[in-house]
């Protein structure tokens, strides 16, 4: 048995004592490493870095304080809808290390607070975005989820941003600079509006002291009754109410006294003219309860239905405050409607206005039930719209503006956007696009020259069983959208080709149907398709595309410079994305199903380059010189059963012959259609409910089939509409001037595209490094050992 | 110094001695391709490397690293096991030499040979440099993170490979423990728990991941660099323990 000697225990101890010293001091520089630490980043495009705006951003603003929200116990994933989770482990710890950057650059004009107590609730009230984790818990005696927050508030003065969810590490940067300018002209231009400010300020302040007022009555009550137990009879909060009239009224009254303000201010913002709509709601509102107090005869339950009412309209006054608090220093884009653009809003009319359907379904009940069925498609188009407006652009910091056709562009529109017109534009439109753009704002074009359908829902055919579906429509039909003079006067020749890369190009998702047996089965598979090309080759001298890798541009056509403009000196042109000298482009018809499409182009001559996005800047000459002024459409009678009065007409603003701006054309719709009644309902007139016949309800089966084949459109390059959502916003936030923020953006995520290979490649590159590499390896072994055998 | 290489040197000339390297490395290039470039259902849920079109390595580096927890433990279970066992470490270190020499110098070998396997898969961003743009920065990151984790490994496996003369025994054991330092970041997840960030700091992967990005964060290398040290310090005073009794 082995002995331990005196020598052996004290060497022991000491290497005991030496082990546990190294190991201490590594778990010390480990966590001291937490507040002491240094990055080298090596991306292409600093993407870890703060680049020089945003340092810059931080350093203007002598004091901003920022609150940070982060829960303290965050689930490791997050929902983002349609059973999709999201990772965000160690998302919190990346977001509070970017706002230690900046306050690291801040020269100590950003203080952070990190808020350790009630975090959720706190976060809720500064208008956090929560989100909600699978664990629940009991709360007040019911189940709930619990939920969580990862953002911030920003104060700078007296000025206020929010970033409502950082879950995206690749924005962090894009969205905290985008904040802190903000925050600067916000507070800038709120200086030249104050009296408008503090004007809704009075009328928010009014409603809120009133609703406080109502909340009192409430708790006073017994147990504290409110809410729903009033409604349902509770009473004793009515009774306080009652009793106490007078402090009602003169608290409650406020509001009213505020709107006498706001009257002369009428017609100075738009804004502050919304909230003054709601206020006075709310004073209408305050001055029905009154009454009702007064009488007698009204039961508790009607008192306490009209204070729900008044409750939710402080909701709608606060929210219309918040706007125009908001309002100063903002840009809108305008996006023009009304020819079957992509624009992204609610539809301003119901296809069939309700008390005509309601007169008309109650005389036919075939009528009844199309109107049913054609107001449900209407309110899906409308949820739609409205998720992309708000999901996609609002979300970004970008406030859309919707610009009817015929319509005068409001002045606060900074850019104005025709995406995808396929009708033609009047020229009432056109005069109005040219004088914008010699206003020496900018012009954004994406054109839609194609409409191409690949394996789209058939439509037409006599039965209504939704189960008889085709997926086999393939069909190119042009588009007249009645730009193409108006862009030849600027300096664009606009060609109704199609442009193809052969090497490099994305895949379609298409949906196929398999009869087996009795069953349909519906699958998805996945096409090479070089009518989907990526474009490598962009000026990268321009901040558009400065740190974009490609851009794929689905259904795209040619542009081109023409003669005058490119000697024209006054006109600074950019080739922004060019193809390829391998490109295809042809006008020529073509076979749309993917492996013939595939085929046919191979037998084309290639005809590249071809350029299919151009910007222009600098001084422009009016494509109406030397024309007649296009007068205004004719307004539509108006409703007597309207009660609001008719607009007055605009005034008519001097006619502009020439001036600067800027031009920016892009052959393609990005993959983004327009989805509205007009284009759903194709063909619908009212007309038809009258007939006598049943043909519209016939054609329910079309405007279903027009509906799912614009989700089967999205769905089918739904990966190329998202990586190039950035490559939109960079456009937008250049039409609005915020070039600044074009480069932050495209640090986030550049997609990197490989060319598209054939079968056969793949397959050689794959077995090459598969089987060949370690073949070689081994090969290489054997012949080591032949040689050293060889040599003993 | 000079000990350090020579035994460096022994040991990786050691390993290219016998068909096992070449085999061990064959095998790890299959494997690695096949992670890479197929999709099985269920067992690799993944995207097709042709069918994302994405000019990016970062698929390629997680496997490297998932494969390296097996795949190394292998190669370092005989550093020191196999010397106790055949009885050549006692000889070893009559010659003047340190217990730490040897450990770091047989580390060294080591990781020479991790960087012949790793050095193979260069061929892997040639080729996505042919059919892209791919970001440098990541790549080299990715390279980077794997050669740290790799030596972590190696360090680790080597550790157990100083407790015991079955080379078995320390196979199991670095796995085991390079297993649970790497995937203990999901270990919260797997039982339902929240996220912890002791759990992250501890874990191989998240640490990986970070560099992989293509960021060198002092945090990242302390860590690895401290596993490293600690491994080495350990299995020193574990050959050293052998003179106590």
């Amino acid at each position: 048995m082995a002995t331990t000697t005196k020598s052996g225990r004290s060497a022991r101890t000491n290497a005991v004592i030496t082990a546990l010293s190294v190991l201490g001091i590594l778990v010390l520089l480990n966590v001291l490493g937490l507040w002491v630490f240094g990055k080298l980043d090596l991306t292409d495009n600093q993407r870890y870095t703060l680049s020089a705006v945003s340092r810059e951003a931080v350093q203007d603003l002598d004091s901003v304080n920022v609150q940070l929200f982060l829960s303290e116990e965050l689930p490791p994933t997050l929902s983002t809808g349609w059973g999709r989770e999201r990772d965000i482990r160690g998302v919190d710890r990346e977001f509070g290390d970017k706002l230690e950057e900046y306050r690291s650059y801040s020269g100590g004009n950003m203080q952070i607070t990190r808020v350790t107590e009630d975090i959720e609730k706190k976060a809720g009230e500064a208008r956090l975005e929560l989100f909600t984790g699978k664990e629940a818990e009991v709360e007040g005696g019911m189940l709930e989820f619990k939920k969580y927050a990862i953002g911030a508030t920003f104060q700078y003065r007296n000025q206020m941003e929010v970033f409502p969810l950082a879950v995206e590490p690749a924005h962090f940067e894009f969205e905290i600079t985008r904040i802190l300018l903000r925050l600067k002209e916000k507070y800038e231009k709120s200086a030249g509006m104050q009296d408008l400010l503090d004007a809704g300020k009075v009328l928010a302040d009014g409603a809120q002291a009133c609703h406080d007022k109502l909340l009192s009555y409430e708790k006073g009550a017994e147990g504290g009754a409110g809410g729903l137990s009033v409604l349902v009879g509770g009473g004793e909060a009515m009774s306080a109410l009652r009793l106490d009239r007078d402090g009602f009224r003169s608290t409650c009254g406020k509001v009213a006294a505020g709107l006498g303000t706001t009257q002369g201010f009428k017609g100075r913002n738009e804004y502050l003219d919304q909230l003054t709509g709601s206020a006075t709601a709310y004073a209408e509102m305050v001055e029905e309860i009154s009454k009702r107090i007064d009488d007698p005869q009204t039961q508790d339950r009607a008192l306490a239905g009209a204070v729900e009412r008044l409750k939710s309209l402080n909701d709608l006054v606060a929210k219309d405050n918040r706007t125009l608090k908001n309002s100063p220093g903002r840009k809108s884009i305008g996006f023009l409607c009304g020819h079957g653009e992509f624009c992204p809003f609610r539809e301003a009319q119901p296809l069939i206005r309700p008390e005509i359907a309601g007169l008309m379904g109650q005389r036919n009940p075939l009528v009844q039930q199309f109107v049913g069925q054609a107001k449900q498609i209407e309110d899906q188009i409308n949820a739609v719209n409205d998720q992309i407006r708000r999901g996609v652009f609002t979300q970004r910091g970008l406030a859309l503006k919707r610009v009817n056709a015929g319509v005068d562009i409001p002045d606060d529109v900074e850019v104005l956007v025709v995406y995808g017109a396929q009708e033609s534009l009047s020229d009432r439109d056109l005069y109005n696009l040219d004088q914008f753009l010699l206003s020496g704002r900018s012009v954004i074009i994406f054109l839609k020259n194609w409409n191409v359908s690949v394996y789209n829902i058939k439509k037409g055919g006599d039965g209504f069983d939704m189960r008889d579906l085709s997926f086999d429509e393939l069909s190119r039909k042009p588009v007249a959208h009645g730009l193409d003079d108006i862009l030849g006067h600027y300096g664009v020749d606009v060609r109704h080709d199609l442009v193809a890369e052969p090497r490099s190009f994305e895949a379609l998702t298409v949906i196929q149907l398999q009869k087996q047996g009795q069953f349909t089965l519906q699958s998805q598979r996945r096409f090479p398709y070089p009518l989907l090309p990526t474009f490598s080759e962009l000026d990268r001298t321009h901040v558009l595309v400065r740190r974009l890798a490609s851009v794929t541009l689905p259904y795209v056509s040619t542009l081109a410079l023409t003669e005058a403009a490119s000697k024209d000196p006054d006109l600074e042109t950019v080739e922004l994305i060019r193809s390829s000298d391998g490109a295809v482009a042809t006008d020529q018809p073509l076979r749309l199903a993917p492996p013939e499409l595939l085929q046919q182009l191979g037998s084309l001559e290639p005809n590249g380059p071809h350029t299919v996005a151009l910007v222009l800047a600098g001084g422009f000459k009016s494509f109406f010189q030397g024309k007649e002024v296009p007068a205004r459409p004719e307004k539509p009678a108006a409703d007597p059963r309207d009660p609001k009065p008719p607009e007055p007409d605009p005034v008519d603003r001097p006619f502009r012959d020439g001036g600067n701006g800027r031009l920016l054309v892009i052959g393609s719709d990005l993959g983004l259609e327009n989805l509205s009644s007009e284009r759903i309902f194709e063909g619908f007139n009212m007309g038809q409910l009258t007939s006598g016949t049943a043909d519209f309800f016939m054609k329910l089966k079309d405007y279903m089939a027009n509906f799912q084949n614009w989700q089967l459109r999205l769905s089918q390059i739904s990966p190329i509409i998202q990586a190039n959502l950035d490559f939109l916003f960079n456009c937008l936030d250049w039409g609005v001037q915020n070039e600044a923020l074009v480069d932050i953006r495209s640090k986030g995520f550049v997609r990197r595209p490989i060319d598209s290979l054939s079968t056969g490649v793949r397959t050689a590159i794959t077995l090459g490094l598969v089987v060949g590499l370690p073949a070689l390896f081994i090969l290489g072994g054997v012949l080591r050992f032949a040689t050293r055998r060889k040599r003993s | 110094m000079r000990n350090i290489l020579a035994i460096g040197r022994r040991e990786f000339f050691a390993y290219f001695g016998s068909p096992v390297a070449y085999i061990a490395i064959a095998v790890f290039l299959v494997l690695l391709g096949v992670t890479f470039f197929f999709k099985i259902p269920f067992l690799l849920p993944k995207e097709d490397f042709f069918e994302a079109k994405e000019a990016t390595l970062r698929p390629l580096f997680e496997w490297m690293v998932f494969l390296f927890t097996i795949f190394l433990p292998a190669i370092s279970m005989r550093l020191l096991a196999e010397e106790r066992k055949m009885g050549t470490l006692e000889i070893l270190l009559t010659m003047p030499v340190t217990e730490t020499e040897v450990v770091v110098g047989k580390l060294l070998g080591a990781i020479g040979f991790l960087a012949i396997a790793t050095g193979l898969t260069l061929a892997y961003p040639l080729m996505v440099g042919l059919l892209g743009d791919p970001d440098i920065g990541p790549l080299a990151g990715g390279y980077f993170g794997v050669l740290l984790v790799g030596s972590s490994y190696l360090a680790v496996g080597l550790l157990a490979s100083s407790w015991t003369r079955s080379q078995i025994v320390a196979f199991i054991a670095a796995i085991v423990i390079c297993a649970v330092f790497t995937f203990i970041d999901r270990l919260p997840e797997a039982l339902g728990l929240h996220s912890m960030e002791a759990f992250n700091m501890m874990s191989f992967n998240h640490h990986f991941r970070s560099i992989a990005r293509g960021v060198i964060d002092t945090r990242d290398m302390v860590f690895f660099f401290s596993v490293i040290v600690g491994s080495v310090v350990l299995a020193s005073y574990s050959l050293e323990a052998r003179k106590w009794r």
